[in-house]
């Protein structure tokens, strides 16, 4: 009982001696809002004033993320696949592979009228509108992240409430986590592709896709890569609620 | 201040208490069942109204018609919602309250004291 | 003026959550209030001009929020 006292005030000491630490470092920062500090004055004016015409993507949170830094997200995407992957390793087992997707116990579905009339008639629209965000990110709120949520979420919905017993399609934590992988695939594709044609990696400006303008070019780059994003995040979350539904419990053996 | 401004500021206030008496009917009453009847109803309903006070303010718009959408689209999923938890809490076994009035339990707790 | 009271009242409430997250012992009510600091932290990112991270905040508090229920169902509900 001692150690556990000992270690809870030490906790507290350390945290407040990071909040110390932290609290001299805000004196090195500019203030916000100061027209006069170096970010205000050209490092932001660049972006938002040469942003949209250089990305051809009105909203300049996309242009950002997925034009120059287009790299960044790229290994955001790895990393999201590389999570779902290791819980699906952690969390299987060999020995009892029974899958149950319904986490009531035997009892399977909810049965009624939720199930047959309800829950078909909310899903479409929320994919549906899952597949608006993705293809109106460029011009307002959205984009591939959000976009494979929402898919996933659809997913979720079916599988709390029916026990996938109606007949959907039945995904499996392997089918999943390889079509994350092949969501990565699509990303980096696309960051190949102009290399046959002149340019660098994630170069949108020559994509191999005829001679047309550079607009045009640009968005479809845009779009392949946000479609690479939403299959990697939906198939992501999708493994780990199977890996988690798998196992009846989570004790390991001395229960 | 138009008309339009009073009546969508009338429907807003409305809303809002529906909404403030259904939450304090979460945290007052008995049973989990008498809760969820009451967190349900009645932020479905204010939420209507306030959606409704929305519309009045913005008059004929596209913003408009999107909070219409809203609406109707939380009109829907709302009481589906309530359902699907009503229904997973008769599976997991919870029970409804019961009502002892204060003279039996008086007897109740003079008896087992007694024992 | 106006914004600075949202902003108040909201980090007010994201403190409340917090602590009440912390330091209860039941574990189902922890996930549950974890879902209402998502929204208050998707309220903040409105009201700070990034509604981006907003809509992404309030589709991942959701699903977050079902995993930690799927997890306390699997083990213990009550924590020592």
């Amino acid at each position: 009982m001692k150690k556990k006292k000992i270690g809870q005030a030490v906790g507290v000491i350390l945290v407040i001696a990071m909040v110390c630490v932290f609290w001299q470092l805000i004196d090195y920062l500019p203030v916000i809002g100061d027209p006069k500090s170096a970010p205000n004055s050209h490092v932001s004016k660049m972006y938002i004033v040469d942003g949209p015409s250089m990305t051809h993507s009105p909203n300049l949170v996309t242009g950002v993320l997925a034009d120059f830094r287009g790299f960044d997200t790229l290994w955001e995407t790895t990393v999201m696949f590389l999570a779902g992957m290791a819980v699906s390793m952690i969390l299987s087992d060999k020995l009892k592979r029974h899958w149950d997707a319904s986490i009531f116990g035997e009892i399977r579905t909810f049965g009624g009228a939720d199930v047959k009339a309800m829950i078909p008639l909310i899903v479409p629209f929320i994919l549906l509108y899952a597949v608006y965000v993705l293809f109106h990110g460029e011009v307002s709120l959205g984009g591939g992240f959000q976009a494979g949520a929402l898919i996933a979420l659809g997913y979720i919905l079916y599988a709390m409430v029916a026990g996938l017993t109606i007949k959907t399609v039945k995904v499996t934590q392997h089918l999943s986590i390889c079509l994350a992988a092949l969501g990565v695939f699509i990303y980096a594709l696309t960051g190949i592709l102009p290399m046959f044609n002149g340019g660098k990696f994630l170069d949108y400006g020559r994509l191999p896709f005829g001679a047309e303008a550079t607009a045009e070019l640009h968005t479809t780059g845009i779009l392949m890569i946000e479609v690479g994003v939403t299959v990697c995040v939906a198939a992501t979350i999708v493994t780990i609620l199977e890996a988690v539904l798998e196992r009846k419990s989570l004790h390991d053996g001395n229960q | 201040m138009l008309i339009r401004e009073i009546i969508a500021a009338i429907l807003l206030i409305t809303g809002g208490s529906f909404m403030f008496v259904s939450a304090l009917g979460v945290i007052r009453l008995p049973d989990f069942y008498t809760r969820l009847h009451a967190s349900s109803i009645g932020e479905t309903f204010g939420l209507v109204l306030a959606g409704i006070g929305m519309i009045i303010y913005h008059g004929l718009n596209l913003t408009s018609a999107k909070i219409l959408l809203i609406i109707v689209a939380l009109f829907l999923v709302n009481p589906i919602g309530t359902h699907l938890i009503g229904k997973a809490a008769i599976r997991a076994g919870e029970e409804p309250w019961k009502y002892i009035k204060n003279e039996e339990k008086k007897e109740e707790e003079d008896a087992s004291i007694h024992d | 003026m106006q914004v600075f009271m949202i902003e108040a009242v909201l980090l007010l409430f994201l403190i409340a959550t917090t602590i009440v997250i912390i330091f209860d012992k039941d574990l189902l009510s922890s996930a549950i209030v974890y879902c209402a600091f998502s929204f208050c932290t998707m309220l903040l990112y409105i009201v700070m001009g990034a509604p981006d991270v907003a809509f992404t905040e309030a589709v991942i508090g959701v699903i977050s929020t079902i995993y930690f229920v799927i997890a306390i169902k699997t083990t213990d509900r009550w924590c020592k």
